[in-house]
């Protein structure tokens, strides 16, 4: 399909490592920013999360007492590496529908699994109380989200009776967003809140609460595994609502203008969204996120299930 | 390389804040600068949780004979390059100098990059004290 | 077999400025024993405070803690005042009463933004200190200092308000109330807030009289003990204002206790500002005699002690300091077992213990010269203490 260099510079340059980087870190601005104005502050300049990852970059790292060395340094690279995959898939399948192949939305999904693994792995490795803790509270907070989150997607899957990412976008290019549908609007609530909870925001921002465990998993992470935990935290930004854009807003066309500002304009309102619920919420215990999860959202994807099934 | 790992570091600067045993008041206008009022995250400093991930050590508050080897740890966890603030002027002694608890002013600890006196100091001189900070970097 | 691993909470925690120590042993997410460890904000105050005159303690008591500013000195020079019969001038007891309760604002409102804080409300946190800086700057504008006020003077005050400052006061405060209200109904109407602190961290009533807990976290479990009603010093027999009280004793109730006392407070300043009389603000003190005097102000903590014996000289002989968090901490070990680690941090929080002030009474283990005590020995000494002061307070 594609030779090797073309792979490498997909992969690294554009929709890959690169571009991600860059759009999410500024995503990360936006979002401090914002919350900086609901908080009646002026915030951080523009380029502050690159100055950021600059500088973590130039610090010293420092392996903590008793911590497995390989694991440390190795986990956090490989969560980088999966969702930095996520998001070259996810463009191709965008802009070369027909690049798709059986089950890639499975692979995504595994892949999307890979960031909250490999951080849960680093943190255990690190050796150090809180970093375990926040490891087990986000493992607990996986096993919660994951299930109606799934739901939600296979909701689009039974619409659209392909697991073809590729086809999902041609359909919805022709007869119009999943969104736009009782089963789909249901299905992309859900989807929003897990992704809330993936990305770790408040009100799921359980597993590293700073002002209970210290910042939990990433306690013992300095200079650039800090840095690398931040551009994961970045990509993820920029890479979920994407990808809901992909299953419910009718995908991206990169190739008119009109497409492009189209797809701008959901993925603000999407970060927009994410960013309102993370600032207007308090934090939930893990227990009461469990309930939440596996009790209402669950239900609601179920419904968006049954009413998908139907035909709604 | 360099002159850009340090640009950096000017601009982005994480603050982690250490209490020796402080009368509260240092540490609750260390808080105040991150309110609205006086909001430093505009400059880029931000006050984080650990202190693997700090770049300067706000230190409040006199040293007594418990809080000593903690601080040392703390000063060990921190990956360089780092900077020392001694805040208010508890940590060069205040009314506290004489007591039997207090081991001696914080330079005796460790090494103190820049003084901030005041007590407690306006947030408007440790602001100008980060700021001189950055001129050591 | 229990598998017990103990989850440190502090000396350094970004939730608590001040270092402290608990040991949280922990069963998965909850929490089957506690302990405390403190000591590492013990400065030996009351010690140094027998080598300095007794024009110095103020300032040495002062910087005991940074919020409880005025009410340490207050609290002191009420002591001595009892000790040498001194009368303080009319206008600076109204003076001393809008200072505590400027205080007792700016404190309330900056636990109100820690707790959003601490249930990752950071909006919360941001807005509540907000509002509490113009409080800040007229502090400044009317002593001086944003905080660490140097008011409080044995005989009176240091500084006299002028009306215009006054002036000042009264709308910052109509500001405050504003927010207050504003931010009572955003908070505790909030379902999420609701569920993170209602029915955590309960603290019975029958509990709150065996710990001896004071001030709101007192009053949150039903308790109407508040000392300037039942021992009423500056000015407060002369104003009319009500003893807030919660029945629950849950994190919910402390935050709402202490709410309302903001309203309260402002309630309290305005008819200060509205009564307070032309005159004097403090008469010269020549000599104090020997003897003993205690004196006893609500901080925004709690009920805080201050004993000075005096033999004549111009140091005091023995001076001892009780305050607040001492009794309240203590209450923790009740609260927090089988509590999620989540809420531990949230339930420390609500008793709004203030470390600085507690370490005046590290017990020291002469070998080791480390300041030990655990959340038993802590339970121990405060109800030893509880029946001292109470004692003394029949005596007088
Ligand atoms: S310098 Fe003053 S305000 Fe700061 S901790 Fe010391 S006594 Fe408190």
């Amino acid at each position: 399909m594609f030779d090797i260099l073309e792979v490498l510079f997909l992969y690294l340059v554009f929709p890959g490592f690169l571009f991600s980087a860059v759009v999410g870190l500024l995503s990360c601005w936006v979002d401090r920013k914002v919350t900086a104005k609901v908080q009646w502050r002026v915030g951080p300049p523009m380029l502050q999360p690159f100055i950021d990852i600059i500088k973590l970059l130039g610090k010293e790292v420092i392996l903590p007492r008793g911590a497995y060395k390989f694991s440390f340094f190795f986990f956090p690279l490989l969560g980088l590496a999966g969702i930095t995959l996520v998001s070259t898939m996810l463009w191709i399948f965008n802009v070369f529908p027909d690049k798709t192949f059986i089950g890639d939305l499975i692979v995504v999904l595994y892949l999307l699994m890979l960031p909250p693994l490999s951080l849960i792995l680093a943190g255990f490795a690190s050796k150090n109380p809180l970093a375990t803790l926040g490891a087990s509270r986000e493992m607990k907070l996986m096993l919660s989200y994951e299930l109606p989150f799934i739901l939600a997607i296979f909701t689009i899957v039974a619409k659209s009776h392909s697991l073809l990412m590729g086809n999902m976008v041609t359909v919805q290019s022709t007869q119009g967003m999943y969104l736009l549908s009782a089963s789909g609007i249901i299905a992309f609530i859900v989807a929003l809140i897990c992704i809330q909870a993936k990305l770790g925001f408040v009100p799921f921002d359980i597993a590293d609460a700073e002002q209970e465990i210290a910042g939990g998993i990433i306690i013992e992470f300095s200079g650039a595994l800090l840095a690398i935990y931040k551009l994961t935290k970045a990509i993820m930004l920029f890479v979920l609502p994407v990808f809901l854009i992909t299953l419910f807003l009718g995908g991206i066309n990169v190739f008119t203008l009109w497409g492009i500002a189209q797809f701008i304009l959901k993925y603000v309102i999407i970060l927009t969204l994410i960013v309102v619920i993370k600032n207007t919420n308090p934090r939930l215990r893990i227990d009461q996120a469990l309930r939440f999860f596996w009790g209402k959202v669950t239900v609601l994807a179920v419904i968006a299930m049954v009413l998908a099934l139907v035909g709604w | 390389m360099k002159r850009l790992f340090r640009w950096a570091l000017k601009r982005s600067l994480y603050v982690y804040h250490v209490g020796a045993s402080a009368c509260n008041n240092c540490d609750i206008e260390i808080l105040d600068l991150l309110t609205p009022k006086f909001d430093v995250e505009r400059f880029g400093i931000v006050l984080v949780g650990s202190p693997r991930h700090a770049d300067v050590l706000l230190v409040t508050g006199a040293v007594n004979k418990l809080i000593a080897p903690r601080l040392r740890e703390v000063y060990e966890a921190t990956p360089n390059p780092k900077v020392v603030v001694a805040i208010g002027t508890c940590p060069s002694g205040n009314i506290f100098q004489d007591s039997y608890n207090v081991v001696g002013p914080l330079d005796k600890i460790i090494p103190v990059d820049i003084y901030i006196p005041g007590c407690p100091p306006k947030p408007e001189a440790m602001i100008a004290g980060i700021v001189k900070v950055l001129e050591k970097l | 077999m229990v598998k017990e691993k103990f989850i440190p909470l502090g000396p350094y925690h970004p939730l608590l400025e001040e270092p402290e120590f608990f040991k949280l042993y922990v069963e998965e997410e909850t929490i089957i024993d506690a302990e405390l460890r403190i000591g590492y904000n013990h400065r030996g105050i009351e010690k140094m405070g027998e080598s300095k005159t007794f024009d110095q303690v103020p300032f040495l008591v002062e910087r005991i803690c940074g919020i409880c500013s005025t009410s340490h000195p207050l609290a002191f020079v009420l002591a001595v005042e009892d000790l040498a019969q001194i009368q303080v001038p009319e206008r600076a007891q109204y003076i001393r009463t809008i200072m505590a309760e400027m205080e007792r604002i700016h404190s309330h409102l900056l636990w109100v933004g820690l707790a959003g804080h601490f249930l990752g409300y950071n909006t919360v946190f941001m807005w509540a200190w907000k509002a509490r800086e113009p409080l800040l700057d007229t502090c400044e504008l009317m002593t001086g200092n944003r905080n660490h006020y140097a008011m409080m003077k044995i005989g009176g005050v240091r500084r006299d308000f002028q009306p215009q400052k006054l002036e000042t006061l009264k709308e910052v405060l109509s500001e405050i109330e504003k927010f207050t209200t504003m931010i009572t109904h955003a908070v505790i109407d909030d379902p999420v807030f609701h569920a993170r602190t209602k029915g955590v961290g309960v603290l019975t009533k029958q509990d709150a009289i065996e710990m001896g807990v004071v001030g709101p976290v007192a009053r949150a479990s039903g308790l109407a003990i508040d000392v300037r009603k039942n021992q009423p010093y500056a000015a407060y027999d002369r104003i009319t204002w009500n003893v807030i009280t919660q029945e629950s004793g849950c994190v919910f109730a402390k935050a709402a206790v202490r709410l309302l006392e903001i309203i309260e407070s402002i309630k309290i300043i305005r008819q200060c500002i509205k009564n307070i009389p032309k005159g004097e603000i403090e008469i010269e003190v020549r000599e104090i005699p020997a003897g003993e005097g205690i004196g006893l102000a609500e901080a925004p903590r709690g009920e805080v002690f201050h004993y000075v014996r005096s033999n004549g000289s111009n140091y005091p002989e023995r001076l001892k300091i009780r305050a607040p968090s001492y009794m309240n901490i203590a209450s923790f070990k009740r609260t927090v077992i089988g509590e999620k680690i989540a809420d531990a941090a949230l339930i420390t929080a609500a008793v709004d213990p203030c470390y600085c002030c507690t370490e005046r009474m590290g017990v020291i283990n002469k070998q080791t010269n480390q300041v030990m005590l655990d959340g038993s020995e802590l339970v121990r000494l405060s109800q030893l203490k509880t029946e001292e002061v109470r004692k003394k307070l029949k005596c007088t």
